[in-house]
């Protein structure tokens, strides 16, 4: 869209009353490898899917540990998001410096939505290209928070941001009813049956590409890459995929869930219907 | 000497001048810490007692050693204000350490760090004498000893406290062989050994001196496995 006379600031406001920048860095976000946040009662899950450039380079860090009790997944701009998250860590440390006391995530909503707003108002800066997946555990219970370029941040039952997201947030959508009780198991791996819909048909999660963390009651957070992972992708490994070809309700094996069975012989759709696709918000 | 009634209450000063004149902003809380350094183990052990002006027991069942990691434990005496903010600093030290670097601080940096902290305060100093013992990377036992102002030594044993005097000439006998006679056995420092020789100083201060009793709290940190705990009572009086 040619938009270019009002989008050389962040400062700059359109006549349709839109900050052009601001929307260019949440595009820079949708253009970050995709990850998912899902939580239970009692447990919340992140998982992403690292990207390597090439064959000759590692894969990229994406999750990262804030403290004992929460930690965050990143998409977008991955230098951008490096300092987001160190942001986090000294605001972690810094609280339990005053108080000796995990802290609670509603903080660090507060504090991370003034420091991205800062950013989308003041002349000579930039919106961070990147958006983040808090995942924690507090007294009120676990939390998975989504924060966007735009300082939007936001508390979420379940949700994905990346590449092809559209896909993980549709499965999360169909299956929002079987989280809240869900074993830590099972919500990995409803976690990693939603990352696997942003993939191609042709590639697959595998143990390199796919990283996994968890927290929650009695777990401290914990990220889980390579050898760890590839048990709970084995356990996976028999559910077919909603978005490849649908089979009559394709009966999964043993743990996870089965994909949702279509109704009355009705295709799914290919592509999600309009309202569906907003993120499920608290 | 007739001055000395004046000097310490002088009429033309009000009293609570006088009062603020003569705090103190330490006070020592007594006790004794030690630890013994093995070829791929570290024992530490304290008392669990602390008391005010030597003689009133405030508490039977504090801990004074606090393992920072697995491979790195802090314990200290003097006073307990200062000891509870170094293991706070230290921690906090370690967090930092740990997210910038995505590795686990070793003993030895560790050691140093210690030494530092301390001397920044050089005129406002930590009343502690610290000792901090771990596994190095080499999988070897070390024991590192402070002076409050951070005067740092590495050495096979260390003792901190009110019964320091009491037990350093009892584990220089008996661990370092420095005191013992010709003749007699020189058995391997093992784990079992160390905590027997750790369980028989406590008692012997215990017997002789009055902030060390209650009970003996030993860390053991051996390569490789998470430090372990064991405690024993002593005497109450």
């Amino acid at each position: 869209m040619f938009r270019n006379q009002y989008d050389s600031d962040v400062t700059v406001w359109s006549p349709q009353g839109r900050l052009h920048q601001v929307d260019y860095a949440v595009e820079a976000m949708k253009q970050g490898s995709a990850t998912v946040g899902v939580r239970s009662n009692t447990h919340a899950v992140l998982v992403a899917l690292k990207r390597a450039a090439n064959e000759l380079c590692s894969h990229q860090k994406k999750i990262y540990e804030l403290d004992t009790h929460c930690g965050v997944s990143i998409a977008g701009l991955l230098s951008d998001g490096r300092i987001l998250a160190r942001n986090l860590q000294t605001e972690c440390a810094s609280w339990r410096w005053d108080y000796k006391q995990p802290v609670p995530v509603a903080v660090l909503n507060e504090r991370m939505q003034l420091k991205l707003q800062a950013n989308t108002q003041y002349y000579g800066r930039r919106p961070f290209g990147v958006g983040l997946i808090i995942a924690g555990y507090d007294k009120d219970g676990a939390h998975i928070v989504r924060t966007d370029p735009s300082a939007e941040v936001a508390e979420m039952h379940a949700t994905s941001i990346g590449a092809r997201s559209q896909s993980a947030r549709t499965y999360l959508e169909r299956n929002l009813d079987k989280f809240a009780h869900s074993t830590p198991d099972e919500l990995i791996a409803h976690a990693l049956l939603s990352l696997r819909d942003t993939l191609p048909a042709e590639d697959n999660l595998s143990a390199k590409n796919t990283t996994i963390a968890i927290v929650g009651k009695g777990t401290p957070f914990k990220i889980m890459e390579n050898d760890e992972v590839a048990p709970h992708l084995a356990a996976i490994a028999g559910v077919a995929r909603t978005t490849a070809v649908q089979g009559a309700g394709g009966a999964g094996g043993g743990n996870p869930p089965p994909p949702p069975a279509p109704q009355g012989g009705a295709p799914p759709p290919a592509a999600p219907a309009a309202p569906a696709a907003e993120e499920v918000r608290m | 000497t007739a001055y000395a009634e004046v000097e310490d209450a002088p009429d033309w000063i009000k009293p609570r001048l006088i009062k603020n004149r003569k705090w103190n902003p330490y006070s020592m809380e007594g006790g004794s810490t030690v630890a013994i350094a093995g070829d791929d183990f570290v024992v530490i052990g304290s008392d669990t007692r602390l008391s005010a002006d030597d003689i009133k027991v405030i508490n039977r069942e504090v801990d004074k050693i606090h393992a920072l990691s697995d491979r790195i434990v802090i314990t200290s005496s003097g006073f307990f204000g200062d000891i509870l903010h170094l293991r706070k600093l230290l921690e906090s030290h370690l967090q930092k350490y740990r997210f910038q670097y995505r590795s686990n601080m070793t003993v030895d940096l560790c050691a140093e760090l210690l030494a530092r902290q301390l001397y920044f305060k050089r005129f406002y100093p930590y009343y502690t004498g610290a000792i901090l013992a771990g596994i190095d990377e080499h999988g070897k036992g070390a024991v590192f000893s402070y002076d409050p102002i951070g005067c740092i030594e590495q050495l096979p044993y260390s003792a901190s406290g009110a019964a320091k005097p009491l037990i350093t000439p009892f584990l220089d006998c008996q661990v370092g062989h420095v005191t013992l006679s010709e003749g007699s056995e020189r058995p391997k420092l093992t784990i079992e050994r160390a905590c027997a020789l750790m369980r028989d100083a406590f008692r012997a201060c215990a017997e002789r001196e009055i902030t060390t009793g209650d009970s003996i709290h030993l860390v053991i940190a051996e390569a490789g496995k998470p430090p372990r705990q064991e405690r024993r009572k002593l005497r109450e009086d």
